[in-house]
C-alpha cells in the first residue's frame, strides 16, 4: 500500500474525527460513502475537499465533480499523485 | 398534509444479540445493507432508518411495504405506481421519515457537531456565507445546510448536485428556475439546540406536528 494512501488515512480519520474506525479498517478500495464502506455523509464530503486544499493544496469548489476521486481512498490516493505530477511538470 | 415520523434510539449500542433479531426483521435487502455496515453508529442509524420506515409505511401506504422500495440510479429510494413520497434522515439519536401523498418531499436531520466551518466556505455563495456570520455561525451553517440538503434528496440527485447551485432565499429554495419550500422543524425542546432539520416540498403543503414512534410501536426492546 502506497505512503499517500497511509497519508491519507490518517488524515480522513484525524479531520473526520472518526474515532471508531482504526487505519486498518479502511481498505483502500471500499466505497468511502457507501454504506457498506466508511459511510461517510455529506457534510464529510466537504471535509474531504478541506483536507485536500490543507494538506495537497488542490481546491475543489464543487464536490459533484469529484464522484470519481471521492469513490474510494485508492481513487483519492490517485487523484492527489496525479494533481501533484502535473504540478512537477508545470 | 406534509407528515413528519420521527423515532429515538439513544446513543448505547444494540446488543448483538437484540440488533441480530430486529436486522431479522426486515426484508432480504435491507437486512444486507444493515449488516454491510461496518461501522456500529451507522449500522444503529440505519436499522433504525429501516425500521422507521417500514412502520410508516405500514401505517400509510398499505399494501406497500419496504420489501417495496425501489431505489433510483441517484440511489434515492421510491415506490414504483404508488401515490406519495417519502425520504428518510438520521444523525445523532434521530431517525425521520418525512410523507407526502400530494408532493414531493425531502428532509435532513443534523447533530450540530461541527464547528470548524471555515474552509466550507468555496461551497456557498458569497451571499450566503456573509448571512452565516451575522449571527451563531455553527448554527447558521447547519440551518442553510439542511436546507439544500433537503432540496437535494427531495430532487433526488443528492450531492450531484452542486450545493452553490441551491439558492435559499425566505424558505424557499431555487435550484435550476425549479422552486422547493423549505421549513424547519424542531422535534423536541430538550433537542433544539444540539440538531436542526429542515424539510422542502415540490408545494407550499402544510406539516402536521411531528408524530414520535415509540420503541413500543416499532416493537424494539430497549437496550
Amino acid at each position: 500500500m502506497s505512503t499517500l494512501t497511509e497519508e491519507l488515512k490518517g488524515h480522513i480519520i484525524q479531520e473526520l474525527n472518526l474515532v471508531d474506525i482504526h487505519p486498518a479498517d479502511i481498505s483502500p478500495d471500499a466505497p468511502l460513502f457507501d454504506y457498506d464502506g466508511l459511510g461517510l455523509d455529506s457534510i464529510d464530503a466537504l471535509e474531504l475537499t478541506v483536507i485536500l486544499s490543507k494538506y495537497y493544496g488542490i481546491k475543489v469548489t464543487d464536490p459533484a465533480q469529484m464522484k470519481q476521486a471521492f469513490y474510494s481512498l485508492a481513487t483519492l490516493a490517485a487523484f492527489i499523485a496525479e494533481h501533484q505530477a502535473a504540478e512537477v511538470v508545470a | 398534509m406534509i407528515e413528519l415520523w420521527y423515532t429515538a434510539f439513544g446513543a448505547a449500542a444494540l446488543p448483538p444479540a437484540v440488533l441480530a433479531a430486529h436486522v431479522a426483521r426486515l426484508p432480504p435487502a435491507w437486512q444486507r445493507r444493515v449488516l454491510a455496515c461496518r461501522r456500529p453508529a451507522r449500522q444503529q442509524a440505519t436499522l433504525f432508518g429501516a425500521l422507521l420506515l417500514q412502520h410508516v409505511l405500514r401505517c400509510r401506504a398499505h399494501p406497500y411495504a419496504l420489501e417495496h422500495v425501489l431505489r433510483t440510479p441517484d440511489n434515492r429510494p421510491y415506490l414504483a405506481g404508488a401515490a406519495l413520497d417519502f425520504n428518510v434522515s438520521h444523525s445523532g439519536r434521530y431517525a425521520v421519515c418525512v410523507l407526502s401523498t400530494t408532493c414531493r418531499v425531502g428532509v435532513d436531520i443534523e447533530e450540530r457537531t461541527r464547528t470548524r466551518i471555515a474552509g466550507f466556505q468555496p461551497h456557498f455563495q458569497p451571499a450566503e456565507w456573509a448571512a452565516l456570520h451575522t449571527a451563531d455561525p455553527q448554527e447558521q451553517f447547519y440551518r442553510l445546510w439542511t436546507q439544500k440538503e433537503a432540496v437535494a434528496k427531495a430532487d433526488g440527485r443528492g450531492l450531484n448536485i452542486p450545493l452553490r447551485d441551491i439558492r435559499i432565499r425566505h424558505q424557499r429554495a431555487n435550484l435550476a428556475g425549479t422552486c422547493w419550500h423549505v421549513r424547519e422543524i424542531g422535534l423536541t425542546e430538550a433537542d433544539a439546540a444540539a440538531y436542526t432539520l429542515h424539510i422542502a416540498a415540490s408545494q407550499p403543503e402544510p406539516i402536521a406536528a411531528p408524530r414520535q414512534v415509540s420503541f413500543l410501536e416499532l416493537e424494539v426492546r430497549p437496550p
